[in-house]
């Protein structure tokens, strides 16, 4: 997907080493995973929930905010933990069409260690974005889970 | 307490119909449902009733026609301002809310303090009998029970009018019948105009002040249930409402109390005058396998008429024992109760002499 997402650099080279031309092929990847997300969660919610909370005297807006967003929630959620896990790490959009200017801390690290071989400073670095990403995961699943106690999760 | 921006008394539904693209599910229907009273559509699936109850919530909009909740026109107002309860068919407690919160939902849109909730919430809850259940989520309830929260959620703001969706098909026999009791009860209780979808004729008799049955979009019959159940309008209700016994038969001439003289088998019968039946006209007997009783031949004054058949077989119920009768060629089946059925086990005559409890006629076509 991030391949079929850089191909169209080709065609539009302005946006080469820019942040968008890193945007585009990052979002087109992770909109699969995005997908697949609220996939699960939008199948479970049944359009009975919304016609209850609109008999029960929502507006149809009203019911769709406070009955069927909460109950993709947790959809979104995940969707979100996965997406942000991708871009947070992405390596091959940023590198390829990121060009000179670095976005993500896996390109730094990979130029870094391209000039200066392996060092001891890349291993920490390395570690550390591994542990920003896990706390900030596990901190989105927590909160969710406390949130969303009714659904499954 | 107001019930939204419509208050409705009566229902009225003035030639509506609905089409989907080239079916037409609801087809010029007609009818009034005075203000506290229970009414059931009843018929079989695809009949369009679940689209009348849509209709009347404001859940789906009429093709034409005018539906009137009170003294308003609602025909086009949206489902949130109609002031109405409905309860679906399929499960809709709000999974991400309990049982508390499910019930105060429509109240917090009507912006009541905190302690009015409250205690309308215990109220409602005591009125389906879940008090102590606040608590849990759906996942932790039972069919009936999140059933019962569903109708509680929906009466919680005093809506003017109920509606019901076969609220109890989801469910097992005997909760049925429990939450058919709460339903009768609510209804009793609170006086609010309903309209109840049902399939099931049972419910549909025990519960209804007014029956309408519908068949392909159309109202085939409306009455209370015991006008359908004595006097079916046609084929259909008489065979969709309870069981029936259906015997070719020609009307020969007219008794002097104004009863048809009717010709059935190579037997005759007096049977209350029909709707749209003449001397000479085929038609159809409709003999109720409870409306027949075999009896001894010296019972026989007990009952105005009689007919006589040969007894073919005799099924053991329990509680009941079907016979099958060949009356000059056509089975009829009659239950008999009582300690009669263990008699006539016992003894198996060749033939049987039947009682005739009532009998009704419909025309043939």
């Amino acid at each position: 997907m991030a391949a079929i997402g850089t191909v169209y650099i080709l065609y539009v080279p302005v946006l080469m080493g820019t942040f968008l031309g890193v945007f585009f092929p990052t979002a087109l990847f992770n909109l699969a995973w995005m997908t697949r997300a609220i996939q699960g969660s939008l199948a479970t919610a049944d359009p009975v929930y919304e016609e209850a909370a609109m008999t029960l005297g929502a507006s149809r807006l009203h019911a769709f905010f406070s009955i069927t967003l909460p109950h993709v929630a947790p959809g979104l959620i995940v969707g979100a933990m996965i997406v942000f896990t991708n871009s947070a790490t992405a390596f091959i959009a940023p590198l390829f069409v990121g060009r000179v200017q670095s976005l993500t801390a896996t390109v730094e690290i990979f130029r870094e260690m391209d000039q200066h071989g392996l060092t001891p400073v890349l291993a920490a670095q390395s570690l550390l974005v591994e542990i920003v990403v896990m706390a900030l995961v596990l901190g989105g699943y927590l909160v969710s889970k406390r949130h969303f106690r009714g659904l499954v999760l | 307490m107001t019930a939204g921006l419509v208050s409705a008394e009566g229902i009225r539904v003035d030639h509506l119909t609905k089409s989907f693209g080239s079916v037409t599910a609801v087809d010029d229907v007609t009818f009034d449902v005075v203000g506290g009273q229970f009414a059931v559509l009843l018929g079989p699936s695809g009949s369009g009733k679940t689209t009348i109850l849509r209709m009347l919530a404001g859940l789906e909009i009429p093709t034409s026609g005018r539906i009137w909740l009170g003294d308003v026109d609602a025909t086009w107002a949206p489902a949130h301002k109609r002031g109405i309860g409905y309860i679906f068919q399929r499960p809709s407690m709000f999974p991400h809310y309990n049982v508390f919160e499910n019930i105060a939902w429509g109240l917090k849109l009507r912006h009541l303090s905190r302690a009015a909730t409250a205690a309308r919430v215990a109220e409602m809850l005591d009125l389906v009998h879940l008090t102590g259940l606040e608590g849990r989520y759906v996942t932790q309830l039972s069919g009936g029970q999140a059933q019962r929260v569903a109708i509680a959620r929906a009466l919680a703001p005093d809506p003017a009018m109920l509606l019901l969706d076969e609220p109890l098909s989801m469910l097992d026999a005997k909760l049925r019948d429990e939450l058919k009791d709460v339903i009768a009860e609510v209804q009793r209780r609170t006086n609010k105009t309903t309209v109840m979808v049902t399939h099931d004729q049972r419910e549909a008799l025990s519960l209804a002040d007014i029956v309408i049955v519908l068949d392909q979009g159309r109202i085939e019959q409306m009455g209370s249930p015991r006008e359908l159940y004595r006097r079916p309008a046609s084929a259909f209700v008489a065979d969709f409402v309870g069981h029936n016994n259906f015997l070719p038969a020609t009307i020969v001439g007219i008794a002097s109390d104004g009863r048809l003289q009717v010709r059935c088998q190579e037997q005759e019968m007096l049977v209350a005058s029909s709707d749209g039946l003449r001397v000479g006209d085929d038609a159809l007997l409709c003999l109720r396998p409870d409306d027949l009783e075999p009896i001894e031949p010296s019972e026989r004054g007990r009952y105005e008429q009689t007919l006589t058949g040969r007894l073919d077989q005799m099924v053991f119920n329990g509680d009941m024992v079907r016979l099958d009768v060949d009356l000059g060629g056509q089975m009829i089946r009659v239950h008999a109760t009582g300690p009669r059925r263990f008699t006539l086990l016992d003894r198996h005559p060749e033939t049987v002499l039947l009682g005739v409890g009532e009998a009704s006629l419909v025309s043939r076509s």
